[in-house]
């Protein structure tokens, strides 16, 4: 049976959300030219881009110089950011971010930008390939194994932390389909990883170590056997309840809600053949439930990369790194190993985080009383200006109504000639903050 | 980075306290107090709360039904009251707070932690338990008549996923499922539509245990603290926008939840806003308030958001139920019974002025403070420590932003407020971005010095020259190093650099303060890198001469106790 896919017209609304969901917002003209490949030429486009471009200016620091991610403190997010910006494959950045999210590990926990960017190409060469793969992969993954104490996990002494996520958290949700028992049996499996650590250097040489490893027999998901983490990896892959799990949490960051049971028996067969991401992905993006379903928060960084993306401006401070954070989202730094919460990206401490974030968006670019003669002198024209300053998102009527409403009262309270003169500029620059901020802008 | 604790560690503690689960917690170990409000009814409880009651929660998890009296408590002291939650994150637990000097299993499983019965005053309800010496203030208003324990409560069939527990003793029932926490389901029966500062989280983030399903609350660092500028926006139109934000948040949504959060997040902000103006600084960094009592001092935020608060109260502000983390981590591990003392010091001392402040103000019966304490299991404890929340990193810019006497917070508002294009001399200048022989023709005479010495060598000229003046154009990058530290020792980003212009980055991801020496192994000068606090960095911008350098920490041990690296700084 397969999924239902979205017959509906594809015009710039649609391709506009489709933009922001499997990306980081439109360019400008981007929506234009998505709109003319129709929904599936579109969906296609993302899931099969051609090999990486970065468009645009180069990334640097607030005196000019350029980043080091590996050796910078909040470089490492600004150096995400920067690809997320210039990319010309969104929907793999957009990927990467979701598996940073699903198997989130923590700069703090890991204490090395260089290995956490080491995983970040991890995830992003398996952005959108097998599951399976990626699961091995970020199972012997250095931060990965630092973060969840895999290389402290012996035979002589099991650590039970990535058995437990693996099954809670990757692959089968909390309690389903899985005991104590088989969490306590995966640890022994997964035992054997070791390190060495040298004074200065840290923890280095990742490596699987036969003599660790609990080579006896375990009992997981009642079947018996010599398992080591292979197996750990492949019991759950295999496990029955993994498909379901894993196409509901697949869904979850493209669509809000849950997939309709048909909806889901389909992902899942489709899933289920060899646990490959993208056809997964397209049956998702393709969806009606994409189109004519309910909005979704965009998440902070990926409205601060839009609004980047909306106005042609790169990544040229490091503010980026702590307003994402006071947005909610620093990346490297997932508040625990369940990642970011969806469902409340937004409360008012976060709200003032994406305020300052459209702030300091605009600075360098404010206008000043030089442009004066420039700057439209009522209101709609102010409100097409600020609405055009990023990149021309579409807004509702209403929301609309309420900017032109906001610039007739403000410019209506000029009286002297001079306030006449100034007041379409002080006006200008408060509607650029205020369509950041609108609800139409925040969500998609 | 993990920690392994050898000795006796909570792990361990919880690990027997599982082994013990069928037979039923929270019998934790044996000569622990019994459980949940012995020799407490919930009339005295309730009784106390007239002044300062203090619930101490203890030992595996909360008991639910103990919330549930928490919060039956509050709701029937009427809308006047309210009820502050105070959450000591990690893993102290009844334990370490109140400790049985004399037990002898005790002093077996904590062999470090443990204190003898002349270190803390003697708890009056219970002559096996003391209180921990940091806890003075505590014990002083328990002598008061002020303070109420219930040591040891937990709940039965735990499961080992840290998730799951904190969970439920953020939501305060044992569901999987509830997605409320239990203030604020609280405040969905008693609370109203349209006044966020009703539920109140005095942190950068939304407390889980506030999270509702219908009513508005709000997260704010501090009263003073909630304010929105626009660049080049001032004077009436500036008011204008503000309001306009309100008007953003009346927007209809058609029933879309989306929206629904967007709209509610502008419309709550706007409010907060409002209510908090009072509170804005008159001038810098002067909070708009007096406190009436002496605070304790220092950077951290606790005692600051208690003052705060007792001001908001003072001016009647509609505050119905307020969470906040206490300072320190908690631990148990054995090498941290300072900082646990530290930690628990600062929280009582700040508890007591809290206290002294609504005494003062005539508001001390109303207000309930409810202090939660460890609910930690097993494998918990490792990823909390990680978890540390990294404090007064994030604040947002204030619209007067005053130079702190401690700049090592990085990245500082204020500085980040500076944020700006680079300097022009940095940038390629416009005619410099065309091709180099352009460039040469158009761009620079001859008599340019590196440009004749590298003709002299041969070099066809008008590249030389081009790239003489890409050189002023943009210096080169410093060369970059990272240098993390943790208890005791520090992990280099890279082991060679190259010699010439450097920027060395401490960051602290340590428990401990930490600071940073780098020698030239025959060489004179010592660079330094000032002490950071945990979860802080700084660094140093200088020029290194080739050689091999050595790195370490100069505060008193650190280095005797592992921190020592050293580092190549190669030619170029």
């Amino acid at each position: 049976m397969a999924t239902a896919v979205y017959h509906g017209p594809f015009a710039r609304k649609q391709a506009e959300r489709l933009l922001w969901r499997a990306g980081f917002g439109p360019r400008p003209g981007e929506v234009e030219e998505l709109a003319k490949l129709g929904v599936e030429g579109a969906v296609r486009s993302l899931t099969r881009p051609g090999p990486e471009r970065l468009v645009g200016p180069a990334p640097h620091d607030d005196k000019g110089r350029p980043l080091a991610p590996a050796d910078a403190w909040g470089h490492d997010h600004l150096w995400w950011l920067d690809r997320m910006v210039r990319t010309s494959r969104p929907l793999v950045e957009r990927m990467t971010l979701v598996w940073h999210d699903w198997f989130a590990t923590s700069l703090e926990g890991v204490g090395s930008q260089r290995l956490m960017l080491r995983q970040n190409d991890l995830l992003r060469r398996h952005a959108l390939g097998s599951f399976g793969d990626l699961l091995e992969e970020i199972t012997k993954d250095p931060a990965m194994l630092l973060w969840l104490s895999g290389t402290d996990s012996t035979k002589w002494a099991p650590n039970e932390n990535y058995a437990r996520e693996l099954m809670e958290l990757f692959t089968l949700g909390a309690g389903n389909g899985y005991s104590e028992q088989d969490v306590r049996e995966q640890a022994r499996a997964l035992t054997g990883f070791d390190k060495d650590w040298a004074r200065g250097q840290g923890a280095h040489n990742f490596r699987f170590e036969a003599r660790r490893h609990d080579t006896g027999p375990k009992r997981i998901f009642g079947k018996r056997g010599d398992f080591d983490w292979r197996d750990a990896v492949r019991l759950c892959l295999g496990h029955q309840r993994h498909p379901g799990f894993f196409v509901e949490k697949l869904w979850g960051y493209f669509a809000p809600g849950t997939p309709d049971p048909a909806t889901r028996r389909s992902l899942e067969a489709l899933y289920r053949k060899d646990f490959a991401v993208r056809p997964v992905l397209e049956a998702i993006l393709l969806h009606p439930a994409l189109y004519t379903g309910p909005r979704m928060v965009k998440p902070p960084v990926v409205y601060n990369a839009g609004l980047l993306r909306g106005m042609g401006r790169g990544v040229d401070t490091a503010a980026w790194s702590w307003l994402s954070g006071g947005s909610g989202q620093r990346l490297f730094v997932p508040p625990n190993v369940a990642g970011w919460d969806d469902s409340r990206w937004l409360d008012t401490a976060t709200f003032r985080g994406r305020w300052y974030t459209a702030n300091y968006a605009t600075n360098g670019r404010t206008l000043t009383d030089k442009q004066a003669a420039s700057v439209p002198a009522d209101a709609q024209g102010l409100v097409d200006a600020a609405i055009g300053f990023w990149g021309a998102p579409t807004l509702r009527p209403e929301t609309r109504a309420a900017l032109v409403d906001f610039a007739q009262k403000a410019l209506g309270d000029a009286g002297s000639r001079w306030e006449k003169r100034a007041y379409p500029v002080l006006v200008g620059n408060a509607l650029r903050h205020l369509v950041a901020v609108s609800p139409d802008y925040q969500t998609s | 980075m993990a920690r392994c604790c050898t000795d006796f560690s909570r792990s361990g503690l919880l690990r027997h306290a599982v082994a013990e689960a069928g037979r039923g917690l929270p019998a934790i170990e044996p000569g622990m107090p019994l459980p949940a409000g012995t020799g407490l009814t919930r009339r005295s409880f309730v009784a106390r709360s007239a002044g300062l009651a203090l619930a101490v929660y203890g030992g595996a998890s909360l008991l639910p039904r103990a919330l549930e009296e928490g919060i039956a408590a509050a709701a029937a002291a009427g809308p006047q009251k309210v009820l502050v939650s105070v959450f000591l994150e990690g893993g102290a637990d009844s334990l370490s707070l109140l400790y049985p000097a004399g037990d002898p299993l005790y002093r077996k499983l904590r062999p470090r932690l443990a204190l003898p019965a002349s270190a803390g005053q003697a708890f009056s309800e219970d002559d096996r338990l003391y209180w921990h010496p940091s806890l003075a203030p505590l014990a002083q208003l328990h002598g008061e008549g002020k303070v109420s324990v219930l040591p040891g409560v937990g709940y039965t069939n735990a499961d080992q996923s840290h998730f799951t527990s904190r969970h439920f003793w953020e939501v305060g029932a044992t569901s999987e499922r509830i997605q409320t926490g239990w203030l604020g389901r609280y405040l969905d029966q008693v609370g109203s539509a349209d006044n966020p500062l009703q539920g109140l989280s005095l942190e950068s983030r939304l407390a889980p245990s506030l999270a509702t399903a219908r009513m508005p609350v709000s997260s704010i660092d501090g009263p003073d603290r909630y304010d929105f500028w626009g660049r080049g926006v001032w004077g009436p139109v500036e008011a204008r926008m503000l309001e306009a934000i309100g008007a953003l948040g009346a927007l209809p949504t058609g029933g879309d939840a989306a929206l629904a959060q967007a709209t509610g997040a502008a419309r709550q902000a706007a409010r907060l806003r409002e209510q908090l103006l009072p509170f804005k600084p008159a001038k810098d960094d002067t909070p708009g308030f007096i406190s009436p009592v002496a605070y304790p001092g220092g950077d951290d935020d606790f005692p600051r958001r208690l003052a705060g608060l007792a001001a908001m109260l003072a001016a009647g502000l509609p505050v119905r139920a307020v969470a906040l983390s206490a300072p320190g981590m908690y631990d148990t591990h054995d090498d941290q019974p300072q900082e646990l003392a530290d930690g628990l010091k600062l929280t009582a001392a700040s508890l007591l002025a809290f206290q002294r402040d609504l005494e003062s103000r005539g508001l001390a019966d109303r207000v309930l403070v409810h202090l939660l304490v460890g609910v930690r299991p097993a494998r918990a404890g490792e990823r909390l420590q990680r978890h540390r929340p990294r404090r007064g990193r994030h604040r947002l810019p204030d619209r007067q932003p005053c130079p702190r006497p401690d700049d090592r917070r990085v990245p500082r508002a204020d500085e980040a407020g500076r944020a700006r294009e680079p300097p022009r001399h940095l940038r390629l200048p416009r005619p410099l971005r065309g091709d180099p022989r352009g460039l040469a023709r158009d761009g620079c005479g001859g008599d340019h010095p590196r440009c004749g010495a590298l003709r002299a060598a041969g070099d066809p000229p008008v590249i030389a020259l081009a790239l003489s003046l890409f050189a002023l154009a943009a210096p080169p990058a410093p060369a970059r190093l990272q240098v993390g530290a943790d208890e005791f020792r520090f992990t280099l980003s890279r082991s060679t650099i190259t010699a010439g212009p450097a920027v060395i980055e401490l960051v602290n991801f340590g428990e401990d303060a930490h600071d940073l020496r780098l020698r030239r192994i025959g060489g004179t000068r010592t660079y330094a890198v000032a002490e950071v606090e945990p979860g802080e960095v700084a660094d140093l911008e200088t020029r290194l001469a080739p050689g091999r350098f050595r790195l370490w920490c100069a505060l008193p041990g650190h280095r005797a106790r592992g921190m020592n690296a050293s580092l190549l700084v190669r030619r170029p």
